[in-house]
């Protein structure tokens, strides 16, 4: 090897930005914080919880802990279906 | 003829092999052994008649772009030669079907990375190690069709060590973890034939390895090696315990198989004996409560799967002087073994 032409195996990436569509106003609505039961993370959200039922005027805020457990692939989306019939919106967070 | 472009981002390294492998460790895109230069001329010959430019799959969590072509780079630089590519592909295929849940492995704190389990006449094909040591080294299609997969999940996926990859300690099964199943000395059908594929296709079939434990079942006595394997499964501390939806596999030495069909047991037998078998009473768990802090209930049974089909079975290994069976813990929170068709 001298001084050849080498292809860098870095990809490219594509990851377009995607938002969940956004309530007009929170007033009166119920949020579902998902935790996911790392260290800490009930204590900060139920704080989270509390800030935004002040600030917001939420009806409610619940914490949902064991959101999905299991093997079974439709879980997710089953889970999903049933959390959309108790609240507005929901909050969770990914990562150690 | 017009050879398709190429359209990876190019670089020159001034001088020697050695020059290149600390270019390429200082930029990150390394497991940290040597890696062989990825020229153009070597890249073509590992992409062959594919078009480059295929879509074969997007790498989690950076969504980045598995093309045959940046597939190709990263088998080059781990040493592949150009017909392990299927095998590469097919593996990228499965690893990357969300049921895999690449995007809770890559960044977990497990020691958890894809293991390639091969099936079918590609084996032969490729000198793919099915037998005595297929875990371990010496074989250059095993150590390097895993190590191209652990390139990819760096340089596609963005898996940088302890950036995005959060592995306590790791192990060093996320190195490499490619081995081939001993169909010709297996009692059982191949594990891609029970996974619904033909004997004669060749397929991979991707576990979310996280950590091997081998158990010693130098036992004569079917009964015996269950109960042992059972223990192995259900101890104290596996992951899969803990979270009890996982799809841990066990890898049979030629030999302990051959004695568990010699005693009546079938691949679906084991299974069934191994579900009734690893049931524990949560109470009778060291633990009150699981590591994210639920706690069990009144009358909960752990269980390291949800159900017998949940365990992920293959033989392989030295076909005379074994009494070993490796049990393969995986990755928990519903992660599922995927199998593809290898297209050579």
């Amino acid at each position: 090897m001298s001084n050849d032409e080498l292809l860098n195996p870095v990809a490219e990436v594509d990851a377009p930005s995607i938002q969940a569509p956004r309530l007009k106003d929170l007033r009166g609505k119920v949020i579902a914080l998902v935790d996911n039961e790392m260290p800490g993370s009930g204590p900060l959200l139920n704080r989270l919880g509390e800030n935004l039922m002040e600030r917001f005027k939420l009806a409610g805020a619940q914490t949902i802990k064991r959101f999905v457990v299991g093997a079974n692939p439709n879980l997710l989306e089953n889970s999903i279906a049933e959390l959309s019939k108790k609240v507005d919106f929901a909050i969770t967070g990914l990562g150690s | 003829m017009t050879q398709p472009e190429l359209k990876s981002r190019r670089f020159r390294v001034v001088d020697s092999a050695q020059d290149f492998y600390q270019y390429a460790y200082d930029k990150g895109w390394t497991d940290g052994l040597p890696v062989i230069p990825p020229t153009e001329e070597r890249v073509r010959e590992m992409v062959g008649g594919r078009v480059p430019g295929e879509l074969i799959a997007k790498v989690p969590p950076r969504s980045g772009l598995a093309t045959v072509e940046t597939i190709a780079v990263n088998a080059v630089m781990a040493g592949c030669l150009p017909e392990y590519l299927p095998v590469i592909i097919a593996g990228v295929r499965a690893m990357c079907e969300p049921v895999f849940k690449l995007d809770g492995i890559q960044p977990t704190t497990n020691p958890a990375g894809p293991g390639l389990i091969v099936n079918g006449p590609i084996r032969q094909r490729i000198d793919l190690n099915c037998g005595g040591n297929a875990l371990g080294p010496g074989r250059r299609a095993n150590a390097t069709i895993g190590r191209a997969i652990r390139l990819i999940l760096l340089n596609i996926g963005g898996g940088t060590p302890q950036m995005v990859d959060k592995a306590t300690l790791g192990y060093p099964g996320k190195y490499t973890f490619c081995l081939g199943e001993n169909e010709e000395d297996s009692p059982w059908e191949p594990l891609h034939v029970e996974r619904g594929f033909k004997p004669q296709e060749s397929t991979v079939t991707m576990i979310s390895a996280a950590g091997i434990t081998n158990a010693n079942c130098s036992n004569s006595d079917a009964g015996e090696v269950l109960r042992i394997l059972a223990n192995s499964l259900a101890r104290w501390g596996s992951n899969d315990m803990i979270y009890c939806s996982a799809q841990p596999a066990l890898l049979f030495s030629p030999s302990r198989a051959k004695l568990l069909a010699s005693q009546g047991y079938s691949r679906q037998a084991v299974k069934e004996y191994l579900w009734e078998n690893t049931a524990i009473p949560a109470s009778e768990l060291p633990y009150k409560t699981r590591p994210r802090g639920s706690a069990w209930k009144d009358g909960d049974i752990a269980r390291p799967v949800s159900s017998p089909d949940d365990i992920i079975i293959a033989v392989a290994g030295a076909p005379e002087r074994s009494a070993h069976v490796v049990v393969v813990e995986c990755f928990p929170d519903g992660a599922q073994a995927v199998t593809k068709l290898i297209e050579d």
